[in-house]
């Protein structure tokens, strides 16, 4: 996509200035973010990929300064930005430090939008005024934060820190109004339920082969069955996140055997004489309408620890799912899962498979499956997503299995140094897919209203 | 005996009367050494050309002192060599490629001077809002610049420490002010043009120097302060602050280098000076979490392994933050004010760094 230079000019009146290379068709309004206004559009043969707009045209489309932009026509508007939102809470009175300990998180993500083009800006529940049609949102400068008033924005990308307070009603409300009143697209809506995401790519003939043997509530009896066919079984949360309050029953030698983190953090592995000794001392004060039962995988190991992956998708500028990262996670010993915090450790694809031709092949299989997943997802879900991680692990005969997906992915993989260019990818394209869908939204909203 | 784990400090050995002296990290030494003792961890001392020489050979603090004796093959090795012309030498060459050959994680790996600091620094577009204005000193037009845009501005050397050969350029309405850091305030001189002040600066300075766009710091009783935040690795891109003070300049200087003479009070007691109980809390943790970014960042851009920085931060009088300076040598001069027999915070920091790094190699 084509990026302008958008020059404000001091002197003049209500007109603005496009290279002859943009299509003109006779429009006489001009757009940004919600706001339009009419004035004079002129083409002119002298500009290169620059837009010059008059001082009071910008003052009335509340343009906070001068950027660079991407330009959209439709049959009597041309819009220009697009205003990029970014949806999160925990905002604080700082101006140096405006989203509390988050604050570098956001300017790197916000820093990333010279390379995109278009105004991101963050905001947070308090910063809209429904009345005047505006928020008052957080603008990384070169000079640091600093506050704008400005129109609704095109897109929305949602970036609300934890479940707790996405599914607080006030959030749900402002969600729902800006979506169907304002007809402002979401992405990044929600946190996934594991629950729902299976019961979802069940349904999906070419997601089915991934899926591991799975059941909610998980009950005694269907634990013990699961225990029967496949001899280790999950539970896990379904609302859960970075691998906390996981179970893994074993059962051996007529004894059962339950692997978790206990209350300090330790990883604990205690042994019963039966199912229900374990169910009663463990699960019974759970509510296990919550949780998940998940068939075990016998998962391939490397210096005999379990190995599985992350692989990280983004839609891109054209709206096409693409591969954004790979990362293989180590187990710690004696650990449930390979989550980071529970002492696993992070490698690249090369190094967890040296030969060459094992590690080309390993990692197209993992990014077909990852991106066939993507996909399926999307077909299955009536939301925008723009970015997805996925954790799938490789049993020992070599089939693929999804665990889990996760609509907002931790971000600890790109600790490692080899991946850690990747983390701006996965950004980079988080802004480009807000564009691509703000572009769709003008051109062909058809398409997205659903 | 057969440690799992063994360190070696590199730095420069100075033979003395009273045994072997390692200059300004001498007392840092033994701070390491007992900590080493408690972590079961062997540490020894050694030099460029001692190591270089034979790498079996070195200080162990042993009975109460320092003394030679053989020492199994390094696992990792601290550099702390202080002579820049050393680090430029053939012997540094040959070490960086014994180190590599074998496999011997060192950091810091070298010793990178404030214009390389500021330019890695400035690929971090999300940073450049507490980057001060830098350039490297080379012509005229570059002078007049500055001094067109800001009111103030300073000159360092490129390879400079400890606040010395710093010029202080002040535009009045009349004229150009130049002080001196190494000079008391008296020294001041006026030249009425930018032609004929670069003229004298270019005779004075006969070394690389960067120009800086001059900040308005917060001062105390007009004395201005700076802080100093000591960041450790703690592994991959993981950081903490392992200690963070503000220094007040003496009186009538500009630098707040304690080395020029100036005041340490503790960060948090110093922002309350400035601030309400709140904003003060929030202020620190702002400082912390730019020196862990200003830390993680240059790690990532610089060629080799780091694992210690000591960055100079400050705030404008608006309260606004800015990276003054990022010290890969940092100063482990012990505080003679506060002088106890504790082993300082920065060196349990070093031991646990080592011992990260030998982990991993083993993984």
């Amino acid at each position: 996509m084509n990026i302008y230079a958008l020059t404000i000019q001091n002197h003049g009146e209500n007109t603005v200035w496009l290279p002859s290379t943009a299509p003109l068709s006779g429009q006489t309004d001009i757009a940004f973010g919600s706001v339009s206004t009419s004035c004079q559009i002129v083409s002119s043969s002298a500009l290169n990929n620059e837009i010059i707009i008059t001082k009071d045209v910008a003052e009335r489309l509340r343009i906070p300064f001068a950027n660079r932009i991407h330009l959209f026509l439709d049959e009597d508007t041309i819009y220009i930005g697009p205003l990029i939102g970014i949806f999160t809470a925990g905002f604080t009175k700082s101006s140096i430090r405006p989203i509390g300990k988050r604050s570098f998180f956001f300017a790197k993500l916000l820093s990333n939008e010279k390379k995109v083009g278009g105004f991101a800006f963050v905001f947070g529940a308090h910063h809209i005024h429904w009345d005047k049609g505006t928020v008052t949102g957080y603008f990384y400068t070169k000079t640091g934060w600093e506050q704008h008033e400005i129109p609704f924005p095109n897109v929305i990308y949602n970036r609300l820190p934890n479940r707790r307070t996405e599914n607080e009603t006030m959030f749900q409300e402002i969600k729902q109004k800006l979506k169907t009143e304002y007809f402002i697209p979401w992405f990044n809506e929600n946190f996934f339920n594991k629950w729902d995401i299976y019961c979802l790519l069940q349904q999906h003939p070419l997601a089915r082969a991934y899926l591991p043997d799975t059941a909610s509530p998980p009950t005694i009896e269907a634990a013990q069955q699961f225990l029967d066919e496949y001899q280790q079984i999950y539970i896990k949360p379904a609302n859960g996140s970075l691998g906390l309050g996981i179970y893994q029953l074993i059962q051996r030698n007529n004894s059962y055997y339950c692997r978790f983190r206990d209350h300090q953090g330790c990883n604990r592995l205690q042994k019963f004489p039966t199912l229900s000794d374990l169910w009663g001392k463990l699960l019974a004060d759970k509510n296990m309408e919550l949780y998940i039962l998940q068939q075990g995988i016998p998962l391939i190991e490397v210096n005999g620890r379990k190995v599985d992956f992350r692989i990280h998708t983004n839609k891109d500028e054209h709206g096409i799912w693409q591969v954004s990262a790979i990362a293989a996670k180590i187990a710690g010993k004696g650990s449930v899962t390979t989550h980071i915090n529970n002492g696993g450790i992070v490698k690249t694809v090369e190094e967890v498979f040296p030969k060459k031709e094992e590690q080309t092949k390993m990692t197209e299989r993992l990014q077909h499956a990852a991106l066939t997943l993507s996909r399926c997802l999307e077909e299955q879900l009536d939301m925008m997503i723009g970015e997805i991680g996925f954790d799938i692990g490789i049993d020992q005969q070599n089939n693929l299995w999804l665990f889990e997906a996760n609509s907002k992915p931790g971000r600890s993989i790109f600790k490692h140094p080899k991946l850690k260019q990747y983390d701006e990818l996965t950004t980079v394209l988080s802004l480009e897919y807000a564009v691509y869908l703000s572009k769709q939204m003008i051109t062909a909203p058809e398409a997205l209203l659903t | 005996m057969n440690h799992p784990h063994v360190i070696a400090v590199l730095t420069e050995i100075f033979h003395t009367e009273s045994g072997v002296h390692f200059g300004s990290i001498h007392e840092f030494c033994q701070e390491l050494a007992y900590y080493s003792q408690k972590q079961q961890v062997m540490l020894y001392v050694t030099s460029l050309p001692m190591y270089l020489e034979n790498d079996r050979q070195g200080y162990c603090w042993i009975d109460g002192k320092w003394q030679q004796i053989s020492v199994p093959r390094a696992h990792v090795i601290y550099n702390r060599i202080h002579s820049r012309k050393t680090e430029h030498s053939c012997l540094f060459e040959q070490l960086v490629k014994k180190v590599k050959d074998e496999h011997i994680p060192m950091f810091n790996h070298r010793f990178l001077h404030k214009w390389e600091v500021h330019q890695l620094l400035s690929n971090y577009h999300y940073l450049q809002p507490y980057l001060p204005k830098t350039e490297l000193l080379t012509t005229k037009t570059i002078l007049d610049d500055f001094l067109e845009q800001f009111p103030v501005a300073f000159i360092k050397p490129i390879h400079g420490s400890q606040g010395r050969n710093i010029f202080r350029i002040e535009k009045t309405e009349t004229d150009f002010r130049l002080d001196y850091s190494t000079f008391t305030k008296d020294m001041v001189q006026q030249y009425s043009s930018t032609c004929s002040l670069f003229f004298s600066l270019k005779e004075r300075i006969k070394y690389p120097v960067i120009i800086q766009q001059g900040l308005s710091l917060k001062t105390v009783q007009r004395r201005p302060v700076d802080f100093r935040l000591l960041c450790h690795r703690i592994h991959g891109s993981q950081w903490q602050v392992t200690s963070a003070i503000a220094r007040i300049a003496q009186e009538g200087q500009f630098v707040a280098n304690i080395a020029r003479g100036g005041d340490i009070v503790p960060l948090s007691s110093l922002l309350r000076q400035f601030y309400d109980k709140k904003t003060a809390s929030l202020q620190k943790s702002f400082l912390k979490e730019l020196a862990l970014e200003v830390a993680n960042a240059l790690a990532n851009e610089a060629d080799g392994l780091y694992g210690e920085f000591g960055i100079d931060l400050a705030l404008d009088h608006d309260g606004k933050p800015w990276i003054i300076e990022v010290n890969t040598k940092p100063s482990k001069q012990a505080d003679t004010s506060t002088a106890t027999q504790a082993i300082r915070p920065s060196a349990k920091a070093i031991i646990h760094y080592c011992l990260s790094l030998n982990k991993q190699k083993k993984e």
